[in-house]
């Protein structure tokens, strides 16, 4: 018989509630890329009306876990496991307002057609950013340290990426200034998408510290 | 969305709680002789709930707990004020029978304190005194306390081999299995773990958090951790006074009283 | 890490060296002679109990074999026996223990599981240990004036015997039954009170199935030394020599230490250092398996205890 049960099934909730935020964060996006891509304005509009759910699971997390922390006297993994359940939630939220905030986004550009070839060319970022995500969650679900590092690695590529795309951008700004709002705002999105994949890459070192015991420093 | 359980009740728990008061202290004071230990105490017990006592030692935490089943009746020279209600019934009343109280509320003590009888005797102690004589029916109880006690797997090879024979953590929960075969409403137990090893005291906690399915339990305890792992509930005693009372998660993350966050912090003196 | 090394060797080197000052040599021949003070003191009740068994022994092999057991007093000494003095001992005796036992286990119940402790209780306890103190003869005229002049019992009869010499344990039964409760644990009482047991029946379950063994050992000791007792009976009126064996409470007796006595003030050797001798050891190794009982039980107590 294992000792602890009740603390050892309050750490299992802890980990699978993490897991349906980051589930959650990932739907939040994907909705937000297809309303994005489809220029679909209801799915996006839903999806800033849901993002409350998110904010709202990562206080009780919170709580949840500074409850346990003060009433288990968790140490070792089982204290690794909370500490950076804490810092994963607060990254996750930021990825939440990042979904959020490609709604808008989509809100504010998708009714002006000659926005449409920028759009075109900044969707693969926001793919690829969708796909670290959902990598990242494989790993925390499966306390996979080496695909943690492995999803880390690829902010690089993102940063490439982003640069490009900024210089598109900027261009565009210049012999286009009647849409200098628009772009503006479509800066934004993709310097919002290059840090959504920085939160990730932060998930990543975390979820290697909490399955190995070792800082990894991975951007 | 996220259930929470009980375990992580935001603050002002004691507003919240559904479960009913099985026990309500109510301006409850106790003299030793003329000392008072205890003073105009007042606080609920809830059913299916784990209330912890904790405090400094002498701060009148054992004696709090014998007023829940007049244990203290038996101390020569005392004295009791206010009332205790057990099911809105007060225990300090004339016509109760302190010995009908105690079979509603049991108590485990410190020491484990086996009879120096078989395993089966002892667990068959206190059905036996009410009247059972019927061996399967005596079987059935014994099979049922011992599970729930989580010491069947254990003895079930053995049961006629004498207690002493069992581990110090054995030997209490054999006592817990005692005390629950009386089917008691709620058990009250003072420091159950304190004579046991760091394993046997998890195995202990782990049963407590099983037992309070079925029963209310009160525990004191000397070990503020372990008020914190297994208390739904937590009353800080100090100088026989009720510094706090309040859920566990709000008096481990935010005591109201300074000396109660003092003490939980090992900031004390 | 060099400097503990240093530390560490400075004390060795100074645990082997022998200071001026160092008194733990003289301490330690202090406490040898002390110890072998203490062997002596033992020694000297072994063996002064081993010169009393090879003394008797010696002058009693001849004389005890079973006629002698079975017969009945004679003046001849080649055709003495003790059966009936045997046989009355053994009657007293086995009154007094159905006397002495509930009477006595009674009091030490009541005073340690009922009586509040305070003044009566103290004043009830000092009578008792005063009781085991007095000398035995004065049970005697104590029976005497009870039975025999204020009850009008008749001189020298079973019962008489009995209830004198139930007096005579009494004292003692009750302050070992008295040990025997106190041994028992409070935290014991405290379980069967926990889970709701009357005071009763916590007494009847824990309690005194707890404390038999003791009260048994104390008991029997008590009744080995009632056993051995002559002046009581001599001053009720007790026969020392007696031809049958007591039939009934009513019925005169004798006892084998008054045999014994009568005996021993016989003018012919054989009774002297024959018949006596062999009186002897048959009443010594009556109370000596009356304390190896008492032995055994206690032994098998505590081992009980220990699981
Ligand atoms: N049987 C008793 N007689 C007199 N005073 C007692 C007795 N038991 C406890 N006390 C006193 O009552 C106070 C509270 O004791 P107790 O309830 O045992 O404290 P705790 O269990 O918190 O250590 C202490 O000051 C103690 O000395
Ligand atoms: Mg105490």
């Amino acid at each position: 018989m294992p000792g602890r049960q009740h603390f050892n099934k309050a750490m299992n909730e802890v980990h699978q509630n993490v897991l349906q935020m980051g589930v959650l964060v990932e739907e939040s996006l994907e909705k937000a890329r297809r309303a994005f891509e489809e220029k679909d304005l209801v799915l996006a509009e839903k999806v800033i009306s849901q993002d409350h759910k998110i904010d709202e699971m990562q206080l009780l997390l919170e709580d949840r876990c500074t409850i346990l922390i003060a009433t288990e006297q968790p140490v070792a993994a089982d204290l690794r496991v909370l500490l950076t359940a804490v810092k994963i939630v607060s990254s996750m939220e930021r990825m939440g307002d990042h979904a959020v905030h490609l709604a808008k986004t989509t809100r504010r550009t998708s009714q002006l057609p000659n926005l449409d070839r920028l759009r075109t060319l900044i969707l693969p970022l926001i793919v690829k950013g969708n796909d670290m995500v959902k990598d990242m969650l494989t790993a925390l679900a499966n306390h996979d340290a080496e695909l943690a590092r492995k999803v880390a690695g690829r902010d690089d590529e993102i940063d490439d990426l982003h640069r490009e795309l900024f210089e598109t951008l900027i261009n565009f700004q210049r012999e286009n200034p009647e849409y200098a709002l628009q772009t503006t705002d479509l800066l934004f999105l993709i310097r919002f998408f290059e840090r959504l994949c920085d939160h990730v890459t932060h998930i990543c070192e975390w979820i290697v510290l909490r399955e190995t015991g070792e800082h990894a420093e991975l951007s | 969305m996220i259930q929470l359980d009980m375990k992580t009740k935001r603050p002002e728990a004691l507003q919240r709680e559904v479960s009913p008061e099985v026990l309500q202290v109510k301006n409850l004071s106790f003299y030793y002789g003329s000392t008072r230990a205890l003073r105009n105490i007042d606080m609920g017990i809830y059913k299916n709930r784990v209330t912890s006592i904790i405090g400094p030692s002498g701060c009148g935490k054992s004696t709090m707990l014998r007023c829940f089943n007049r244990m203290n009746d038996l101390i020569a020279d005392t004295r009791v004020e206010g009332s205790i209600l057990l099911n809105g019934q007060d225990i300090y009343a004339r016509e109760v029978d302190p010995v009908r109280l105690r079979r509603h509320v049991g108590m485990v003590f410190q020491q484990p304190n086996p009879f120096p009888k078989s395993i089966f005797d002892n667990v068959a102690y206190g059905p036996r005194m009410y009247g059972t004589r019927d061996k399967s029916e005596l079987m059935e109880i014994v099979e049922r306390s011992l599970k729930n006690a989580a010491l069947w797997n254990e003895v079930k090879d053995r049961l006629h081999k004498s207690a002493f024979s069992l581990s110090g953590g054995q030997q209490q929960r054999l006592c817990i299995a005692r005390a629950i075969a009386v089917e008691p409403e709620v058990l009250l137990m003072d420091e159950p773990a304190s004579a046991l090893d760091p394993i046997a005291t998890t195995f202990i906690e782990d049963l407590i958090d099983e037992l309070k399915k079925n029963y209310t339990v009160v525990i004191v305890t000397h070990n503020m951790q372990q008020a914190g792992r297994v208390g739904d509930y937590t009353a800080f005693f100090l100088n026989g006074e009720l510094e706090e009372f309040d859920g566990t998660d709000k008096i481990f993350l935010d005591p109201s009283s300074q000396k109660t966050a003092d003490y939980i912090s090992g900031r004390f003196g | 890490m060099k400097n503990m090394e240093g530390v560490i060797r400075g004390t060795v080197e100074a645990l082997g060296t022998q200071k001026a000052d160092d008194n733990i040599q003289s301490e330690r021949i202090k406490g040898i002679i002390f110890q072998l003070l203490c062997v002596f003191a033992a020694l000297v009740g072994i063996v002064s109990l081993a010169f009393l068994l090879v003394y008797v022994l010696r002058e009693a092999v001849g004389w005890l074999d079973w006629d002698f057991l079975t017969g009945r007093p004679s003046r001849f000494a080649s055709k003495a026996g003790i059966r009936p003095p045997m046989l009355g001992s053994t009657f007293v005796i086995a009154l007094v223990a159905l006397f002495s036992l509930p009477l006595g286990v009674g009091a030490a119940v009541y005073l340690e599981e009922y009586s509040k402790q305070g003044l009566w209780k103290r004043f009830v306890e000092v009578n008792i240990a005063n009781l085991a103190g007095v000398p035995s003869i004065v049970y005697g005229l104590l029976g005497l004036g009870l039975f025999v002049s204020t009850l009008g019992l008749p001189h020298g009869v079973v019962l008489v015997g009995a209830l004198t010499l139930t007096l005579r344990v009494l004292p003692i039964v009750i302050v070992s039954s008295q040990e025997a409760i106190k041994a028992v644990p409070d935290l014991q009482r405290h379980a069967a009170l926990g889970i709701g047991a009357t005071r009763w029946q916590m007494i009847r379950t824990v309690v005194l199935p707890e404390a038999v063994p003791g009260i048994l050992t104390g008991t029997i000791i008590a009744l080995a030394n009632a056993m051995g007792e002559t002046a009581p009976l001599i001053m009720i009126g007790a026969a020392t020599t007696m031809f049958s064996a007591p039939h009934g409470l009513l019925s005169s007796f004798s006892a084998l230490p008054l045999q014994i006595y009568a005996w021993s003030d016989f003018p012919q050797t054989e009774f002297r250092h024959g018949v006596t001798p062999a009186a002897i050891v048959v009443l010594l190794l009556i109370i000596l398996s009356m304390n190896g009982v008492a032995i055994y039980l206690r032994n098998r107590f505590y081992q009980r205890k220990k699981g």
